[in-house]
This record gives structure tokens, C-alpha cells and sequence, in this order.
């Protein structure tokens, strides 16, 4: 079940122009995606950390088609629709959806629950109403809410619902592959693994594929069967979770993993931290080489000449790296 | 050890149209110089405003009840609010949880950080430029002498979070009060802003409470915690205590619901089922005997005291009365 790839990105871009003066010209590119390329198999979740700004969210949202894709593959299911219009888009809008982070901002304040969920069904025609009905009520349930909180606004929830009410609705048109956008980083630790326990038994009832996007590293190790760390646009590394969390390579993925605050007085006082010196570049027009190479504790004159080959190193561990 | 800060018995109010929401009902700690102090707990439990009451920042329809505040020995719930603008930002610096919106959008980044030095420190435009620069710097913001000159909304949220703690740190306060400083930063800023602040806690001694929801931060930077919930304190110690001898339910469960980094085999989270309660209403006993797998008839219609667990170690919880059934502390953290 895990081996046949659902979605697959070839050299992946999303250059944002910066415009400049009287005449608009596009001075400079902002690379927030550039050349990435990776694989998600069926029913698996596929881990995306990084800090803000390396550009995880900006892939998901081009992977999902909110953004244009400067150039690039995105072949879902054999077939690619990095250039598909947005009438063409239709059909894997079903098949593909998303939560977003901000459970206070993604939910339309004037509509009701019920509304907010029915809307995908409403457009792409599914069901009628008496169907649409039942279906709200299942996906409430589903989710935890009760079949009378379809009639209430968004304002009346706690965070916790709220995202609850964003998963129903991601889960409205039955889609085969989620994009959780920092699904959880809004709530409290306490209902955050009620969400994340959630998350994980749909998953395994039906059969979902998730791109899980977040910066918390000890949350993103918990639910991914492989972790993609990205820095400045760029993905760095890529690994089987537990061999990324105990045999970082990347120099980055290692500083990353150090700064990971431990729930532990005694291991905390143990753990050497790797502490980034150095400034992160700006994605604008981004220096030539390894992106990493000013704040890395192993730079080499090759790193500022050509940049690393993003690579297999043995066993599906890919780093992008002169090192190895 | 000096005493720095001395909660005695805290009630903070809102008066909302549909009544008073007790937010923090009656809540006692100190604090020594120098020493860091972890306040734990999820939202509406209270932790903020205990805060936000000590600076005296309250909205308008919030009130101090009762309760003293005292620090250094002045009672700061009796002072005015022009003797208030005196400790402000000046004894006692804040790091505020929203970096979006705690920042003023028409100042430019600059304005914003040598006012406090000018007007608390009379320092002349020029130092007060050149040690706000040298604060940007300290906490890791680049170029910063051309980023004085800019606003706000130039910054990204991380960016304009180190701008706050830059701007918290400028006058080296007493006491810093971080509230949730590091939530909305990547982990490899927030590695290198809690060794910033760990290195000001040397370096000029500054005392700093820290209000957070994760429990690594805490574990690294504070030597004490307090675990509140439903507007009262439900646990006290040292941090060791707290992570390796909790006594009250609500402090297991927040230890079990984050996973471990270090476990290889995949286990399943343990959440809290439930919801906060209701501070409009709030229960008459235990705040967390809703929510709690051990709770008896005693906890829904009394408030369990603080009960002393240890030395300097204390938990609101019923199971501590020497006649409750005695319970094993379903804790993992043993296993490590």
C-alpha cells in the first residue's frame, strides 16, 4: 500500500516577482520554492518542517494549485497538472484539500457551520439537500461536534472545534490527499493531541494521504512515516522519520534537531544545542552554492561554487549535501 | 535569596454583559531575584492575567479584585497609573504572546525602540540609537541599522517577536515577564532567544517569568513551575519536581499529551478529553474534576487547598489528603 507514489513533484518552483518602480518591471524574483522535487505514496504522511519563511507553506499551496507554479511537475495520480486551468483543476479540487493553520481566520464568521462545510458539496453539485444534510451531520460527529452545532457561527467555538470544523470540511468531498497546513501549532497542548489522535484515525479509516506541514519537530516525528526538512527554498534532506530524528546529515537538519526543546529537566541540561550563528540569507535573489553554506559549521570552498546535488545516500535518505 | 515579587491571594475579574468572568480566582506565589519561573497552562487558565494584572494592563472591564501584588515591596495594585508608566517597560519589561499586533504600525521600528530608552534612561537620540541597534543585533535581527528605519509590517512574525524582546530588554528590567515569547518562532530562534535570556538572567541578573504552554521551554530556562488551570494554581515546585514527581492529575495529563522526541516506536498520544471550564460560572470545586479520570465525590463540591507535597512543593488536589486512595502517577517520563 505504501510503495505506489499518489503524488509526485519534479523540480518544483514558485518565483513571487518584485516589482519596482513607475513602470512596474519586475526588478527581482523572491525563490520561495525552488527546484524541489519529492514523492508522496498512498496513505502515507509525508512530514514538511522548516522555519518560516524556507517556503513549506508556499509548496503546499502551490501543490494544491493556489499558487501558480512557475515551472514544475505536480503529477497527481500519473496525471500532472502543474498547468491545468482552473476549470480543469475542478475535478482534483475533490480529490485534494486542505487545512489551514489559523483556526480563527479560515472559517467565514458570517456563515454557519453548516454552511462552511456544505460549501464544497454545494460546488461541486454532490448531493442534494436532504443528503447534504445528512452528510453534515455525519462529518460533525466524525469530527467530535454535535449534529445542532451546524447551525451555529464559527465565533462560538473554541480553537480546538474550530479546527475540528476545518477537518470536516476538508473531509466534505471526500478527498484522497490532505494538506495540513500548521494544523495544530494554534491550539493547546492538551487538545492538540486530541486533533493529531484524529487526524491519525481518519487516516487509517479512510485511507488518507496527508503532506503534513509544521516547525514543531517532536509533534511532525510523532505523526510522519518520512520527514522532508526544507531551508530557504530548498529541500535539504529527506528521510524515514525515526532515521531522520536519529541520523541527521545535513548540518542543518542537525542544528534543527538540537534546538528541540525537550520536556525533560535532566535531558535538557544533558543535550549540547547547536546554536545557528550567522544571519538567514534573503530568498531574493538568493547567493549562488549551497544556501546554507554562511551559517554551517562545515563549509567548504565547494559549497560557495556549486550547489549540492540533492541525492540518495542509501535507503531512501536524500540529502542535499557536499559532505556526503 | 531576595524576594523580588510576592503574589498574595489574587482575584482578577472581567465585568462582561453577560457577568463576571473570574479569571483568576485567588492565586499566591513569589518570586527571588534572579530566578525564573515557569507559569504553565492552557488557554483560559488564568496565567496571562495573573500577568497582565501585575503590569496593570488590564482592558477596561477587567478588575483586581483583590489580592496585593507587591514588588520590591510596593504594592503595585495600589499604585497610580502615573507611578505605574515609571516601572513599566523600565522595572519590569513584558514580551507580549501576539507579535502582530503588539507593535505600533505608524512608529517606525526605531521610534518604538528608543522610546522607552529616552524616556526611562534620558538617554540623548544618539545612544539611545546606538543601543537600540546593539539590542537588534543581540537578538539576531540582520542589518539591523537599516531595519531601524522601517515599520512593521516590513517585519516578518518572527522578526517583529525579536523586535519585542529587544525592545523588553533595552532598559535591563528587574523583572521580565515572557509571555509565550517563543510560541509563534521556529525552533532554531527560539533555541537561540531562550540562551539570550538565560545569558541576561546571568549577566544583569534579571529575574523572568514565563508563561508558556511548552513544556521544553520551561524544563530548559526555569528552576520553579507553577501549573495553573481554571484561574487557580493546581501545581507548585521546583521543575524537577513538577516533571519527575507531579501529584496533581491535570499535570500528568499536559505531561503525556506531547510526544516524545526521543521514542523510536510509535505510541499513541494521550489527550485530556473535554473542554476548560466555564469561568463565567465556575465550578464550585475542583476546576479539573470534569476532565479528571480520578475525580471523587469530594472534588465536585470542594475546592481542594494546596496541599504540602514536599518541601517548596505544593498541589491543589484531593488525592493528596492523607485519607484519599492512594494513586500511582501515570507518568512515562521514568521509562526514558
Amino acid at each position: 500500500m505504501m510503495n505506489k507514489p499518489l503524488l509526485e513533484i519534479k523540480n518544483l518552483k514558485k518565483y513571487f516577482p518584485i516589482k519596482k518602480g513607475l513602470f512596474n518591471k519586475t526588478a527581482h524574483y523572491l525563490k520561495a520554492v525552488d527546484n524541489v522535487s519529492f514523492t508522496i505514496n498512498k496513505g502515507e504522511t509525508l512530514g514538511l518542517v522548516g522555519e518560516s519563511g524556507c517556503g513549506k507553506t508556499t509548496c503546499g499551496r502551490t501543490i494544491i494549485k493556489l499558487y501558480e507554479p512557475t515551472d514544475g511537475q505536480i503529477i497527481y495520480d500519473g496525471v500532472d497538472i502543474a498547468k491545468f486551468s482552473d476549470k480543469q483543476m475542478l475535478e482534483y479540487r475533490k480529490k485534494m484539500q486542505m487545512i489551514f493553520q489559523d483556526p480563527y481566520a479560515s472559517l467565514d464568521p458570517r456563515m454557519t457551520v453548516g454552511d462552511i462545510i456544505g460549501e464544497a458539496i454545494d460546488i461541486h453539485k454532490l448531493m442534494g439537500p436532504k443528503e447534504r444534510e445528512e452528510r453534515i451531520q455525519y462529518l460533525l460527529n466524525r469530527v467530535g461536534l454535535n449534529s445542532e452545532h451546524a447551525s451555529r457561527y464559527p465565533h462560538e467555538f473554541s480553537g480546538g472545534q474550530r479546527q475540528r470544523i476545518g477537518i470536516a470540511r476538508a473531509l466534505a468531498v471526500q478527498p484522497e490527499f490532505i494538506i495540513c497546513d500548521e494544523p495544530i501549532s494554534a491550539l493547546d497542548v492538551s487538545i492538540q493531541a486530541q486533533v493529531v489522535n484524529m487526524l491519525e484515525d481518519l487516516q487509517a479509516d479512510l485511507g488518507l494521504t496527508y503532506l503534513f506541514i509544521a516547525h514543531d519537530l517532536s509533534m511532525v516525528k510523532h505523526i510522519s512515516n518520512r520527514v522532508g526538512v526544507m531551508y530557504l527554498g530548498k529541500l535539504v534532506e529527506l528521510a524515514e522519520s525515526n532515521e531522520l530524528y536519529t541520523k541527521p546529515l545535513h548540518p542543518y537538519t542537525q542544528a534543527l534537531l538540537s534546538a528541540i526543546p525537550i520536556p525533560d529537566p535532566d535531558e535538557s541540561a544533558k543535550k549540547k544545542r547547536i546554536v545557528l550563528e550567522g544571519e538567514i540569507p534573503s530568498p531574493i535573489d538568493p547567493p549562488p552554492g549551497c544556501r546554507f553554506k554562511n551559517r554551517c559549521r562545515y563549509a567548504k570552498p565547494i559549497c560557495s561554487e556549486q550547489e549540492p546535488v540533492f541525492k540518495d545516500v542509501g535507503g531512501g535518505h536524500f540529502v542535499a549535501c557536499h559532505l556526503y | 535569596m531576595e524576594r523580588l515579587l510576592e503574589i498574595k491571594n489574587l482575584r482578577t475579574s472581567f465585568f462582561t454583559h453577560v457577568g463576571e468572568v473570574q479569571a483568576v480566582r485567588g492565586v499566591s506565589f513569589h518570586l527571588d531575584k534572579g530566578e525564573a519561573l515557569g507559569i504553565v497552562g492552557e488557554s483560559g487558565s488564568g496565567k496571562s492575567i495573573t500577568m497582565m494584572s501585575v503590569m496593570r494592563l488590564l482592558a477596561d472591564n477587567g478588575k483586581i479584585v483583590e489580592g496585593e501584588i507587591l514588588f520590591e515591596g510596593r504594592d503595585l495594585a495600589k499604585l497610580s497609573e502615573n507611578e505605574m508608566q515609571k516601572i513599566r517597560g523600565n522595572e519590569i519589561g513584558m514580551i507580549f504572546q501576539d507579535p502582530m499586533t503588539s507593535l505600533n504600525p505608524v512608529l517606525t521600528i526605531g521610534d518604538q525602540l528608543m522610546e522607552p530608552l529616552i524616556k526611562h534612561k534620558k538617554m540623548t537620540k544618539e545612544k539611545a540609537f546606538e543601543r537600540a541597534v546593539h539590542m537588534l543585533e543581540l537578538v539576531g535581527i540582520p542589518s539591523p541599522k537599516s531595519r531601524m528605519s522601517q515599520y512593521p509590517h516590513e517585519f516578518s512574525g518572527g522578526m517583529r517577536q525579536r523586535v519585542m524582546i529587544a525592545m523588553a530588554l533595552a532598559c535591563e528590567p528587574k523583572l521580565l515577564i515572557a509571555d509565550e515569547p517563543t510560541t509563534a518562532l521556529d525552533v532554531t530562534i527560539q533555541a537561540q532567544i531562550l540562551e539570550l535570556m538565560k545569558e541576561l538572567k546571568q549577566k544583569i541578573n534579571t529575574s523572568i517569568i514565563l508563561i508558556t504552554h511548552d513544556l521544553g521551554v520551561v524544563a530548559d530556562l526555569c528552576s520553579r513551575i507553577n501549573v495553573m488551570y481554571g484561574g487557580l494554581i493546581a501545581e507548585t515546585g521546583s521543575t524537577r519536581d513538577i516533571f519527575y514527581n507531579p501529584k496533581h492529575p491535570y499535570t500528568w495529563g499536559l505531561l503525556n499529551s506531547v510526544p516524545n522526541p526521543k521514542n523510536l516506536v510509535k505510541e499513541r498520544l494521550k489527550p485530556i478529553d473535554g473542554q476548560p471550564p466555564d469561568l463565567l460560572k465556575p465550578p464550585a470545586g475542583c476546576p479539573f474534576a470534569p476532565r479528571c479520570q480520578y475525580a471523587m465525590r469530594i472534588c465536585m463540591t470542594h475546592r481542594p487547598p494546596l496541599f504540602e507535597v514536599g518541601e517548596g512543593h505544593k498541589a491543589a488536589c484531593w488525592l493528596n489528603h492523607k485519607d484519599a486512595p492512594k494513586v500511582e502517577a501515570p507518568i512515562r517520563r521514568g521509562d526514558l
